[in-house]
């Protein structure tokens, strides 16, 4: 009879109890490879009714191996919002040691190509970032989790079995993004032997009892896991339109008739206009030429219906005769969803 | 409740388990696998794992093979053989196997032909699988899982007559 089909007959014998599988073991990764396994059986017997010395079998040992094995995921499960020029923007990844023994590991970030597809469900790569680089949270020192100055390794020196790791995926956004575009970056990670940055190499050929060897227990079995995160550009869209009305004629002063004649008042109505639905635009400056042959009404530079000097002070904005008349007005802040900032000044026809 | 009794009476005697163990280790290490000459019982441990392989006839198979890398998850197969290398019968012969640390017993493994199989969850109280209860915490008795196992016994029902050899075997996973 052969071992399988004793092994499929003794199935029988425990049949009760096939319904239940528990695990005994409180650790993910499993027991910590170099443990040695040993198993030594006793038999206890009679010859001619007396009891004899029970047998030993020899122990039998071997050690538990390295199984290495990671998980890397993407921590917020949401795009990284970020914005056109801004530098240094942080994804967030975690990096955890499934296996059972210390390793080291290797970090890789880069941008994806065009087309890559969103890890949200949402709309694939169509933008590049830039700078892409990747730091691992030092924990204990500056603010865990979180992207700080003390976070400056770039791999991951060693990481215990079961132990999870915060890493920082840094990019630049380039300035000629626009609002609604989407960028992706990928983090890799390459299992290294521990406090190391080479590569764990699988142990070829038959096992060594009493040697660990390494066994890849990852997907793919390759020891290199990966997770890709998405940076959402948001960015104001501005739009301005300039209108103009008399005021005031000399000769028919604020009556209707009254005419762009000279010595009319005339008064400028600049508007901004943000259309983004998602992101106000701030420190927004207005800059505008007193045209030709008028003269500046001092006393008449208005932003939202608020009056302003027209000295270069704290206030939000100035006029200024030289080189080239003009006023500048500099809008804290315009909202999404069309909010508006709205300008107005005086001038007088030459 | 029949089986368990019997059971108890005949590995009533102490093991001078340490002095075995040491003797075995020493007989291991010259390579000399072999117990005591005034033993009437050869007793041989083995791990094993199972692998699948192509078949001559170009069929998937299974077979056993000495076990390999072994990681936690992988399941081991533990073949215990013993041998009768007396001129007399051996009678009441139970085989008595710790599930080894580190590992946890796969349930509705454990096989011996001709024996009746017992299993403890302390080393001590050995019951057959349908009989095995664990305490929980309120005192309350539930049948214990396959995973609580930490002893296997194998009573043999017939004596060994002269060069009898036979084995037990159990499967077990590294946690």
């Amino acid at each position: 009879m052969t071992p399988a089909r004793h092994l499929k007959r003794a199935s029988l014998a425990l049949i009760a109890m096939s319904s239940i599988s528990v695990m005994q073991s409180a650790s993910a990764a499993g027991t910590v490879a170099g443990t040695p396994i040993s198993n030594q059986a006793t038999v206890t017997y009679q010859v001619g009714g007396v009891t004899q010395t029970p047998v030993s079998s020899p122990t039998v040992q071997f050690l538990v191996d390295n199984r290495i094995d990671l998980t890397v995921a993407e921590s917020s499960t949401t795009t990284t919002q970020t914005s056109p020029g801004l530098t240094n923007q942080v994804t967030a990844f975690t990096v955890t040691n499934t296996g059972n023994a210390s390793q080291g590991f290797v970090l890789t970030a880069a941008n994806m190509a065009s087309g890559s597809a969103s890890p949200f469900g949402g709309t694939a790569d169509n933008q590049d970032v830039s700078n892409v680089r990747v730091f691992v949270d030092s924990g204990a020192t500056g603010t865990p989790n979180a992207y700080d100055a003390t976070d400056t390794a770039i791999n991951i020196a060693s990481l215990a079995p079961d132990a999870t790791v915060t890493v920082f995926v840094l990019a630049d956004v380039p300035v000629a993004t626009t609002n609604g575009q989407f960028a992706n970056v990928q983090l890799t990670v390459v299992t290294a032997n521990d406090n190391t940055t080479t590569p764990a190499v699988q142990s070829a050929g038959a096992d060594d009892p009493n040697v660990v060897q390494i066994v890849f227990g990852d997907d793919g079995e390759d020891a290199t896991e990966s997770s890709v995160d998405q940076y959402e550009i948001r960015s104001a869209s501005l739009a301005v339109t300039k209108t103009v009305a008399v005021i005031s004629d000399p000769f028919n002063g604020t009556d209707a008739n009254r005419k762009a004649v000279p010595g009319a008042v005339v008064e400028y109505t600049i508007t901004v206009t943000n259309s983004s639905t998602t992101t106000a635009a701030t420190s927004v400056q207005l800059e505008d030429q007193i045209p030709a042959n008028t003269v500046f009404v001092p006393g008449s530079l208005t932003l939202n219906a608020g009056a302003l000097t027209d000295g270069n002070d704290a206030d939000a904005g100035f006029y200024e005769a030289a080189p080239t008349p003009r006023v500048v007005v500099t809008a804290a802040a315009i909202a999404a969803n069309s909010g508006t900032a709205v300008v107005t000044f005086r001038v007088t026809i030459q | 409740m029949k089986a368990a009794t019997s059971i108890e009476t005949t590995t009533a005697h102490p093991l001078t388990k340490a002095k075995l163990a040491l003797a075995m280790l020493i007989f291991a290490a010259a390579g000399v696998a072999q117990a005591q000459s005034k033993n009437c019982i050869e007793l041989q441990a083995s791990a094993e794992t199972e692998e699948q392989y192509t078949d001559d006839q170009g069929r998937a198979a299974t077979r056993l093979v000495p076990a390999g890398k072994i990681v936690p998850g992988n399941e081991v197969i533990w073949t215990i053989t013993a041998k009768n290398v007396c001129d007399s019968a051996a009678e009441n012969i139970v085989i008595a196997n710790p599930v080894p640390e580190h590992m946890t017993y796969v349930a509705s493994s454990a096989m011996g032909v001709g024996t009746a199989i017992t299993y403890s969850l302390d080393g001590q109280q050995f019951a057959s699988a349908n009989e095995l209860t664990a305490k929980e915490a309120d005192g309350s008795s539930r049948p214990a899982r396959a995973a609580e196992i930490r002893a296997i016994r194998w009573t043999y029902t017939a004596p060994f007559p002269k060069g009898a050899t036979a084995f037990v075997r159990y499967r077990a996973t590294v946690n």
